[in-house]
C-alpha cells in the first residue's frame, strides 16, 4: 500500500482516482462523459462536481497516468478526450489491490463488533 | 454558450495562470458545459432549468481553482510566459530588434571578412548541424501555424521546447569546443607511469611557440563560442516568435469561445 500512499486520510483522493482510471480502461472519454458514466454506474452514489473533477483529471494527466488529446468535432468545436496510459493501468491495478486490502481489514474489524 | 459566460468569466478571473494555459482549461470546461446542457435538454426540461442544473453541476470553489492553478504552474513555465507577455510593447520590441541587428551585423561582418570557418576548425560542424536542424524544425512549425493553419490546440506547442533544447545544446557545444581547443593548443598529455601515478605533462615548449599557440587557441575558441552563441540566439528568437504567434492564436480562440 505504501507504493501509492494509500491511507485513511487520503481515501477520498484514492477513491476518485480509482473511479476515474477504471472508467477510462475501456475507452477514451471526455470530462463530462466520465462524470456521467460514474454517476450512472454507481446509481448516484458517486457524484462528481465538475469543480472537483477537473483538478483530479489534470493532476492525473500531469502525472502521466492519463493522456488528454484534443479532438476537433465540427467546425468550431473542440473536445478533450482522456485515455489511460500503460502507467495508469499499472497504477489502477495497485489501487484496486490496496482497496481490496483496505476493505478486508475494515470488515475484519467492523465485522467482529456485536450489535 | 451565453448562459454560461458568467461561469467561464468567473474561471477566467480566478485562475491565476498564463492566458494560453487558461484558454485550454476554459475550452475544455466550455465543451463539457455544452454537453451537459444538451444532456438536460434531451431529458425534456426547459432551457432555463437545463441551464440552472448545469450551473449547479459546474460550481467551482475557490479551492478547486487554486488547485488547478497549482497543477498547471511550474516556475520555468511561469517565467517564460511572463517574458513573452512583457515583451509586448513597441518600445521593447524595438529595443530587442536593435540589439539583434547589432549582433547580427557584427557577426555577419566577422563571418564574411575573416577566414572564420577556417579558423574555427572542425568543431563548428556539429554547431552548424544543430542550427540547421533548428531551422528546419522552425520552418515546419511556421508552415503548420501560419500557412496550413492547422490549429489543433494540443499540437500547437508541440516541438517548441526542442528549439530551446537546441539553443542550450549549441551553447554547451561551444563551451566544450573552447576547452577542447585549449587542450589541443597546449598539447597536454595524460599518461600513467610505471608506478601507476597519473601525471600531467606539457611538452609544447620544446616543439612549439607558446605565443602562437595561445593566439591560435584564442581565435579558434572565440570562433566556436561566437557561432554557438549566434545559433543559440537564433533558436531563442525563433522560439520567441513562434511562442508569441501561438499565444495569439490561443487567445483568439479563447475570445471567440467567450463571445459564442
Amino acid at each position: 500500500m505504501k507504493d501509492i500512499g494509500f491511507g485513511v486520510p487520503s481515501l477520498t483522493k484514492h477513491c476518485n482516482e480509482a473511479l476515474i482510471l477504471s472508467t477510462l480502461i475501456e475507452e477514451k472519454k471526455h470530462g463530462y462523459q466520465l462524470a456521467l458514466e460514474i454517476e450512472e454506474k454507481s446509481q448516484g452514489l458517486f457524484k462528481f462536481n465538475h469543480g472537483t473533477l477537473y483538478p483530479i483529471l489534470h493532476k492525473l494527466e500531469k502525472e502521466g497516468l492519463i493522456k488528454g488529446v484534443w479532438k476537433q468535432e465540427g467546425p468550431k468545436r473542440k473536445r478533450k478526450y482522456y485515455s489511460i496510459t500503460p502507467r495508469g493501468k499499472k497504477y489502477v491495478a495497485m489501487q484496486l489491490n490496496a482497496w481490496n486490502q483496505f476493505h478486508e481489514t475494515f470488515l475484519n474489524i467492523v465485522g467482529t463488533v456485536k450489535t | 454558450m451565453k448562459p454560461f459566460t458568467q461561469i467561464l468569466n468567473q474561471i477566467n478571473e480566478q485562475l491565476d495562470l498564463p492566458q494560453p494555459v487558461k484558454a485550454r482549461v476554459i475550452l475544455e470546461i466550455a465543451s463539457d458545459l455544452e454537453d451537459a446542457y444538451l444532456f438536460y435538454l434531451e431529458q425534456g426540461v426547459s432551457e432555463d432549468v437545463a441551464a440552472e442544473k448545469v450551473k449547479e453541476k459546474f460550481e467551482f470553489s475557490q479551492e478547486s481553482l487554486e488547485e488547478l492553478t497549482r497543477i498547471h504552474t511550474t516556475p520555468v513555465r511561469r517565467w517564460i510566459d511572463k517574458a513573452v507577455t512583457q515583451l509586448g510593447t513597441r518600445w521593447e520590441k524595438g529595443l530587442l530588434t536593435l540589439v539583434i541587428l547589432f549582433i547580427a551585423g557584427m557577426s555577419g561582418h566577422a563571418l564574411l571578412q575573416t577566414p572564420f570557418f577556417h579558423n574555427a576548425g572542425y568543431g563548428v560542424w556539429p554547431v552548424l548541424c544543430i542550427g540547421l536542424l533548428g531551422i528546419s524544425l522552425s520552418v515546419r512549425k511556421a508552415y503548420q501555424i501560419s500557412i496550413k493553419k492547422d490549429h489543433q490546440i494540443q499540437q500547437l506547442r508541440h516541438g517548441l521546447e526542442t528549439l530551446l533544447f537546441l539553443a542550450v545544446s549549441s551553447l554547451v557545444m561551444g563551451i566544450w569546443n573552447y576547452f577542447f581547443e585549449l587542450l589541443q593548443a597546449g598539447k597536454l598529455r595524460l599518461f600513467v607511469d610505471y608506478k601507476f601515478i597519473i601525471a600531467l605533462r606539457s611538452d609544447y615548449a620544446e616543439e612549439y611557440n607558446l605565443v602562437a599557440k595561445t593566439a591560435e587557441w584564442l581565435i579558434r575558441g572565440s570562433s566556436h563560442m561566437m557561432l554557438s552563441m549566434l545559433v543559440a540566439m537564433l533558436m531563442a528568437l525563433i522560439w520567441f516568435a513562434l511562442e508569441s504567434q501561438i499565444s495569439r492564436i490561443e487567445q483568439a480562440e479563447y475570445e471567440l469561445l467567450l463571445l459564442e
